[in-house]
């Protein structure tokens, strides 16, 4: 297969390949090399990349496939993660000037079952700052869109998303606190699950919200995401709110199809009037071809989801705020100064506030069960519009209420499956008005119902092409 | 139950960049000059968009980070 071809493969046609040796681990991670070392310089997706010991993993791959000890589909398969996850050994910055020289002493237990999945972890990618996202200036250099480098690629999990969609790593690993995987996978066209909480282990992950952390498999397909997904999700003695139900095999029925499932549009988050047209017109060209395959689609009202941003803003900032108290007191000139305000402000948040949030969390959750006590999915669109232009991003807010409407109004699209630890999943779905910018279908369920998600999105993506565009790099 | 639940006060949401300053000085935060502008706004749209909340009834929910089926208890 030509180096070309290489490029966009998924990984269950990686795997075929490999198993039937009909392709190297070795040939294909030094592909990934030669594409990150092209495109690194225009998209800044990476942090640090692991070129010699992922060589050698390939070769050690290779040499264990051809002894007949084939491990499963990851098994020389080139992925990146998240500088967020512990990797033994190898510096492990969090986005951050003040972890530089931080070099864990063990893998992060994501990491850890990668390798035992057989992963050539080739990477670890650029994100935002301690995964807060709204980074000004990000210290390891400001990732871009590959669709358009003027655009963010969404954040916290920015330079997994962009390595995936550049065809710099089969499939990544990114974190999904309040939306950090899924919305920079749909901002760059690709696939990304956050699981139910609980369903993959936190050891090792560093932390912004205790209660929302969660990692979250990020590819270019829907199987490739259960395939990832199955490497890292299970029971970890290491993490005490890890679940200890067994993980599901995510791939069996995968492609059964949606006939007779039944989805709830969310009514509060249907796209106004006065949303980008290109995403009212995929939103609604989404429905149209999940009923065509036999699902039944109606709305649900969830009322308190219109305030899932402050809430979630409340609980997760408050967390972060704890989190980094010390550093944020003695060194807050070492922060971006996105990070460090956000960062202030809550610290300054009150136990009242910080326990009625909690209160509305409750009562939210609530709300989302009784929504899914009539439908099996929810839907909605990713986002609004179009991710913004970097130029725009980077402006310094002018008012309480340009923090409102440029802070809280992004939000509610996917902190609604943060507070409420249930599974999500984003698939591409169209583009936005102006023709270029993928834009993501966002697919929920109930709890550890990641198995339904994984299915509903399989077949959408099944019955479009959506999935198939690539930005021309 | 709060059989004498107190009527609810709005947070304030129009702190003056003074006021911000006085909080963080009770935690030993010292807030840049460069920054209290911004701190100041962050903090006053978090409490306008919560005191959207003073609607809801709050009372009877439990304050949970954890629901009963993640984190130690099979679904």
């Amino acid at each position: 297969m030509s180096d070309q071809a290489l490029a966009y493969q998924p990984i269950t046609r990686l795997a075929q390949l490999i198993q039937r040796k009909e392709l190297s681990p070795v040939t294909l991670t030094r592909f990934y090399l030669d594409r990150i070392e092209e495109l690194e310089p225009q998209l800044n997706a990476h942090i640090t990349i692991m070129a010699e010991s992922a060589l050698a993993e390939a070769k050690a791959a290779e040499e264990e496939i051809h002894r007949g000890q084939y491990r499963g589909p990851l098994h020389g398969i080139p992925m990146g993660m998240k500088d967020q996850f512990w990797t033994k050994g190898v510096n492990t910055t969090w986005g951050s000037r003040i972890y530089r020289d931080f070099i864990p002493a063990e893998d992060a237990t994501v990491v850890r079952r990668l390798r035992e999945a057989g992963a050539v972890l080739i990477a670890k990618h650029n994100q935002a700052e301690f995964a807060m996202g709204g980074t000004r200036v990000h210290p390891y250099g400001t990732p871009r869109n590959p669709w358009d480098p003027q655009r963010i690629p969404g954040h916290s999990s920015s330079g997994s998303a962009v390595a995936v969609a550049a065809a710099m790593c089969a499939a990544a690993l990114g974190e999904d606190t309040g939306g950090s995987g899924r919305i920079p996978a749909a901002a760059c066209g690709i696939v990304a699950i956050r699981p139910t909480f609980g369903r993959i282990s936190r050891h090792g992950t560093m932390p912004v919200s205790w209660s929302m952390d969660s990692a979250s498999p990020m590819s270019l397909t829907v199987e490739d995401c259960a395939i990832v997904l199955q490497a890292v999700a299970g029971h970890d003695l290491l993490d005490p709110l890890s679940s200890p139900s067994l993980a599901l095999d995510y791939r069996q029925g995968l492609h059964d199809g949606v006939r007779g499932m039944r989805a709830g549009a969310i009514k509060e988050l249907l796209p106004p009037d006065s949303a980008d047209q290109g995403v009212r017109q995929a939103f609604q060209e989404s429905i149209r071809t999940l009923e065509s395959l036999g699902m039944t689609v109606g709305e649900v009202s969830v009322p308190l989801i219109t305030l899932a941003a402050p809430i979630f803003v409340a609980i997760c900032d408050t967390d972060a705020a704890g989190v980094q108290f010390d550093n944020i007191r003695l060194r807050p000139m070492d922060y971006d100064s996105s990070t460090r305000t956000r960062l202030m402000s809550a610290s300054l948040v009150s136990a009242s506030i910080y326990t009625r949030a909690q209160r509305a969390r409750t009562l939210f959750r609530r709300q989302m069960e009784d929504a899914l006590r009539k439908v099996d999915i929810l839907l909605s669109p990713m986002s609004g519009g179009p991710p913004p232009l970097i130029e725009e991003e980077n402006v310094y807010f002018q008012s309480k209420e340009d923090v409102i409407r440029r802070q809280f109004g992004a939000r509610s699209f996917t902190t609604p499956y943060s507070l409420a630890a249930m599974p999500a999943i984003t698939i591409p779905c169209g583009v936005t008005a102006n023709g270029n910018m993928p834009m993501g279908l966002q697919i929920g369920g109930g709890p550890f119902e990641e198995a339904t998600v994984l299915r509903a999105a399989a077949a959408f993506e099944s019955a479009t092409q959506w999935h198939t565009r690539h930005p021309k790099l | 139950m709060m059989p004498n639940r107190p009527q609810r006060a709005a947070y304030p949401s129009d702190l003056s960049p003074e006021d911000i300053r006085r909080l963080a000085h009770g935690l030993a935060l010292q807030i840049p000059d460069d920054d209290l502008a911004v701190v100041t706004y962050r903090f006053n749209a978090l409490m306008e968009e919560f005191n959207k909340l003073l609607s809801v009834e709050l009372d009877e929910a439990d304050p949970l980070a954890i629901f009963h089926d993640a984190g130690g208890r099979a679904p």
